[in-house]
């Protein structure tokens, strides 16, 4: 079965068989029966593009192809027995051989045979069915001689035998008969024949059944010779004598020619029981021949002179790992200590982590390799791609350098295509996104030892990271920008007007401040013009982030704040002078203070105002607070007595003690 | 010897009344003959005889229970030349015998009756019970078979357990080799399907390694090498398993491994290279760093998966370049396959041989230690190796055994060469039997995945 045909044919009498027994297993609508006969369906549609048709003979052992069993194959034996229970002696399957076909094939097989033979056999079943493309041939019962097998009547049995025995055109028919009717029986009557002949009879016994046997179809040579490899029984002591007369040529043609030699087990075990006496290294020297010329392999008949000799050895063989010293020292080399493993285990896991590093490094591989502009530009844009996942795991080291090298790559690179900086610009660009930008202020507030790498980044990426970087530092709010200064530099105080803007009152409060503290002309423009607002809450939330900036340009704004119109603005920018208490700050605040009804509807800021003189020294605040504290009035209307002991009690704990 | 003996007479008894009207001496002289040899067996109490797997079993004069459903320790076998004893097995088998007990008093009538009933004709309506019942069988008890349907049952289930196997098999090679196809075509594909494949694989080997490593010895040709990396995953797979690697990084293994051939299979519009041998690592590794960005291993891997130790292999690469771990699992997995279709000395090598290769190879090609862990994985007898036996039967490793050199094999083949189609395993850790030599599966005609 080493040729291709033989393959093929195989191939589609696997399919055939997985198609059976998918039909007996699964129901109509299931998938795996569907596949399996629409396998069947293709391994015969290939199968006869290569012959014009597959027929399969039904053997006693099995399905056989051109007198060759199809081994090897499992259910194929099944299928045979099936066929063979229904009268069927062939299988032909033509081209055209459908899955309907097949499926009509096998429901018909696995009906009751009863049944099948009132039908009218298998045949008619099919052409019923409308099965034109799978033909049946039915088995030829009539022609077999059944009345062989019995004594005649008014026969003795002793003269039955005798008859068999001594008449060899009787004894061909009836090993013909028997062989394909009863094996046992077969068995039984060579018994018989062979205890009832004396030497002389049974020599001419000997010389017909080797007569019979050599005429003999190959499936009843095969037949015999399966008695006759049963050492002890009747047939086996029978056919050694019948070996003798025969040719060695027809002896190994008988074993070589059959079942015996479907494969090299087989083949062993018959050629090693079988009586072959002296005959024997001329039967498998031709043997060997017959191999050769069916185009069995060398290998495969070295296997057989291999397992000639196995079978013969007088004693057990070893294990494989005693008697081959390869396979012991695999065995030894392959028992790995746990110990060990668990190390090799934790130098993967770690290594796991290094996967990144060696990929940017193949990226680089690619890029420098990369011979088409296409796929340049993938691999450059797959790399940029990969730069927000590595700062995302913190790898800002690795993401820097692979910024790095990509934009020394724009810088250097030699290529012969037009326009090579664009796409590493773009890619470049696109590696410091806002989803990278985030990974980046995150990485940074939780460790600042990341700072010089996030550095690096920036460095590299430019102008189009500042943008997502603030947006990114604005979204944390608190420490954003700070951090995004300590990666970015003071630049980033250039992106923050537009921002600023445009911000959310919620989020005036850091860029104010960062504005107040880098105080340049179009910072004061920024601030002013949000102090222009209508919106209380954003004046508010500037005078308040002027306030905590406490620079030269907040002052200024914090002075005209105390004449807002909000009072609660008003009081923020009051606080603020007081906390700060710049030159002129006790002034401004003396003067306001002067202006506003502190007893009436302006006692909130009046009070405010007093409590930040409070923290502001010099003889006109000392001054102002004793005019306060002193006054005197018939009338003490509203918050009077409340603002005179506020300054009173200021006035005593800038002296020193409490009234 | 008395149950030879009778096991004898019960054949030449069924012989004669097939030979033989009723009233004819030698019917009658072979009906005496069985009687007497019954009464001689039973003096001491009855005698049993079991039929097993096509053999017949006596216990002598010991009484076993019949409803004991398997041969008792201590029970002989009848050699099968003992007088047509494997006929008589098979005619009780035919007949759903599983024992028959011969009892004290057997005579003529019990006699007639017993050969009447091993004549008659078998179909589906066939009842031991009714049959015995009817023909008044006194001194004769038959067993009934009773673990048909059992076995039935179990072969179904084995059926319908390696149809769900294949199934999972041909799902996620399908999706690889559409993956390639759509690759090839243009397109931008994702990984849906692959990653539902290799996740079925990984809960598939939780359940049953030795099922996922049957898997690997489905071949086939043509398809986009799809078959040749479906085996490199499963491989890999077992070396990751014997490493202890945690379900995440064995996922990501399996991909690596699944893919590690994308710029072979889909590398000729894929990429801008064509699909040249030794540019495929590159290929690949283009491929994969569009179609599978979020895991940049499997780029790596198909990057790395022929670089070998020092500097051989390709691509070029600086010295001193490590590559990756995973990169050399799949390297080693991959080469074991290409070793499973090297010819060598006219037939391809084995699993076994294979293994002893890539053991010797390590020493140059392959990270040592690790092929010493994977051939640990895979032990000497790999599943899917055709092993011959002690007693010269012939079978499939279909799982590994309780230690690296008993494996447990399906049997293809009986002592005699003949091909079995009965499903059964041999556990040669428990028995007598061992592996004593490995076979190319060619030599004997047989496809292994069949088989398993």
């Amino acid at each position: 079965m080493n040729t291709q045909g033989s393959l093929d044919v195989t191939d589609a009498v696997r399919a055939l068989s997985t198609a059976a027994r998918a039909l007996r297993l699964y129901p109509a609508a299931n998938p795996f029966r569907q596949q399996a006969l629409s396998r069947a369906e293709a391994a015969l549609e290939h199968f006869l593009t290569i012959e014009s048709t597959l027929t399969l003979t039904v053997g006693r052992s099995g399905l056989v192809w051109r007198g060759q069993p199809v081994a090897g194959v499992p259910g194929a034996e099944e299928m045979a027995s099936d066929l063979r229970g229904l009268s069927v002696a062939e299988v032909t399957f033509l081209a055209g051989t459908t899955a309907d076909d097949i499926t009509n094939l096998f429901q018909a097989i696995s009906r009751d045979s009863a049944e099948i033979h009132r039908m009218g056999g298998l045949s008619s079943v099919l052409a019923s069915s409308g099965v034109t493309s799978i033909r049946v041939t039915d088995l030829q019962v009539s022609a077999l001689n059944t009345s062989i097998l019995s004594p005649a009547e008014n026969q003795t049995y002793e003269d039955y035998l005798r008859s068999l025995a001594s008449d060899a055109t009787r004894l061909t028919s009836w090993l013909n008969t028997v062989t394909q009717v009863d094996l046992g029986l077969m068995e039984d009557v060579i018994a018989d024949i062979v205890k009832l002949l004396d030497p002389a009879e049974r020599a001419g016994f000997v010389d017909n059944l080797a007569s019979a046997f050599v005429t003999q179809e190959q499936e009843s040579k095969d037949a015999v010779l399966k008695l006759a490899l049963v050492e002890g029984n009747a047939m086996h002591g029978a056919m050694r004598d019948a070996f003798k007369r025969m040719e060695t040529s027809q002896l190994s043609e008988a074993i070589v020619g059959g079942s015996m030699s479907a494969n090299m087990l087989r083949l062993s075990h018959a050629l090693t029981v079988l009586p072959l006496d002296d005959a024997k290294p001329q039967v498998v020297a031709l043997a060997h021949d017959a191999m050769a010329a069916r185009g069995r392999p060398e290998q495969e008949i070295r296997f057989l002179d291999r397992m000639l000799e196995r079978r013969v050895a007088p004693t057990a063989e070893e294990p494989l790992w005693v008697t081959d010293t390869l396979t012991a020292a695999a065995i030894g080399a392959a028992r790995v200590p746990d110990q060990d493993i668990e190390r090799a285990r934790a130098v993967v896991v770690t290594c796991r982590e290094t996967v990144r590093t060696a990929t940017v490094q193949v990226y680089f591989s690619l890029i420098d390799s990369e011979e088409d502009f296409a796929a340049f530009r993938t691999s450059v844009d797959s790399l940029a791609a990969m730069v927000p996942q590595l700062i995302e795991r913190g790898d800002l080291a690795l993401a820097a350098n692979a910024l790095a090298e990509l934009d020394d790559r724009r810088a250097h690179m030699v290529r012969p295509w037009p326009a090579l900086s664009e796409p590493i610009s773009e890619a470049i660009a696109r590696a410091a996104g806002e989803r990278a930008m985030t990974a980046l202020m995150a990485a940074v507030i939780e460790d600042e030892a990341q700072v010089p790498a996030a550095r690096r980044i920036i460095a590299v990426v430019g102008e189009p990271a500042i943008a997502p970087l603030i947006e990114s530092a604005l979204s944390v709010g608190g420490k954003g920008l700070e951090v995004a200064e300590m990666i970015a530099g003071v630049r980033i105080v250039d992106y923050l007007h537009n921002p600023t803007l445009a911000a959310p009152t919620a989020r005036l409060g850091p860029l104010v401040s960062r504005l107040a503290r880098h105080g340049d002309a179009r910072s004061q423009k920024t601030i002013d013009t949000l102090l222009m607002r209508r919106n209380v809450e954003v004046r508010r939330a500037v005078i308040t982030a002027l306030g905590n900036a406490a620079t030269d340009m907040a002052w200024p704004r914090l002075v005209a704040a105390l004449r807002d119109a909000s009072p609660e603005i008003a009081i923020v920018a009051a606080h603020a002078l007081g906390q700060g208490a710049p030159p002129g700050a006790s002034q401004a605040l003396i003067a306001r203070l002067a202006e506003i009804d502190v007893d009436g509807a302006e006692y909130a800021l009046g009070r405010e105002i007093i409590t930040s003189l409070a923290r502001i020294p010099g003889p006109e605040v000392t001054e102002a607070l004793q005019k306060l504290a002193t006054r005197r009035a018939l009338i003490k209307r509203g918050h009077f007595a409340d603002i005179c002991e506020l300054a009173g009690q200021v006035l005593a704990a800038r002296a020193g003690g409490v009234r | 010897m008395s149950g030879s003996r009778v096991v004898s007479k019960v054949a030449a008894a069924r012989r004669a009344i097939q030979l033989y009207p009723a009233g004819h001496p030698s019917y009658q002289e072979a009906i005496d003959a069985l009687v007497s040899a019954v009464e001689e067996a039973t003096q001491d109490g009855a005698l049993v005889v079991n039929v097993h797997h096509g053999r017949l079993y006596t216990d002598g004069q010991q009484r076993v229970d019949v409803e004991a459903g398997s041969v008792a320790r201590g029970s002989q076998l009848l050699a099968d030349d003992a007088g047509g004893s494997a006929r008589v097995a098979e005619a009780f088998e035919q007949h759903m015998i599983e024992s028959a007990t011969f009892q004290p008093g057997f005579d003529a009538t019990d006699a007639v009756n017993l050969l009447d009933l091993l004549a008659s004709g078998v179909d589906s309506s066939f009842d031991l019970a009714v049959e015995t019942e009817r023909r008044a069988l006194n001194h004769v008890v038959l067993g009934v078979y009773s673990g048909g349907e059992e076995e039935e049952e179990e072969r179904e289930l084995r059926d319908r357990t390696r149809a769900s196997d294949r199934a999972m098999y041909n799902h996620t090679r399908a999706a690889l080799v559409t993956l390639s196809e759509r690759l090839i075509a243009g397109e931008q594909p994702g990984l849906g399907d692959i990653d539902e494949g290799v996740d079925a694989f990984l809960n598939r080997w939780a359940e049953d390694p030795d099922a996922v490593m049957r898997l690997a010895t489905i071949d086939g040709i043509g398809e986009l090498e799809s078959f040749h990396s479906m085996r490199v995953m499963v491989f890999s797979l077992a070396l990751g398993h014997r490493l202890g690697l945690p379900e995440k990084q064995l996922r990501s293994l399996a991909h690596c491994a699944l893919l590690h051939d994308i710029g072979k299979t889909a590398g000729a519009k894929g990429a801008g290279r064509g699909g040249q041998d030794h540019d495929h690592p590159v290929v690949g590794a283009q491929i994969l760093e569009r179609v599978a960005p979020s895991d940049p291993a499997p780029m790596l891997v198909a990057y790395e998966h022929h670089m070998y130790a020092g500097e051989a292999g390709y691509p070029q690469r600086e010295q001193g370049y490590v590559t990756n771990p995973f990169s050399r699992m799949v390297m080693i997995a991959d080469r074991f396959d290409t070793l499973l279709s090297t010819v060598h000395d006219g037939a391809r090598l084995t699993p076994h041989q294979a293994v002893v290769v890539i053991l010797r190879e390590a020493r140059v090609l392959l990270d040592p230690f690790l092929v010493r862990v994977f051939a640990g994985a895979l032990t000497v007898f790999p599943v899917g190796t055709v092993v011959r036996l002690t007693d010269h039967s012939v079978g499939v490793v279909s799982g590994l055994g309780p230690d690296e050199v008993s494996p447990v094999v399906r049997i293809a083949f009986n002592p005699q060469g003949v091909a079995i189609d009965d499903f059964s395993e041999v556990q040669t850790a428990e028995g007598e039997l061992k592996v004593v030599e490995a076979i190319p599966a060619e030599l004997l005609g047989v496809q292994v995945s069949e088989l398993l």
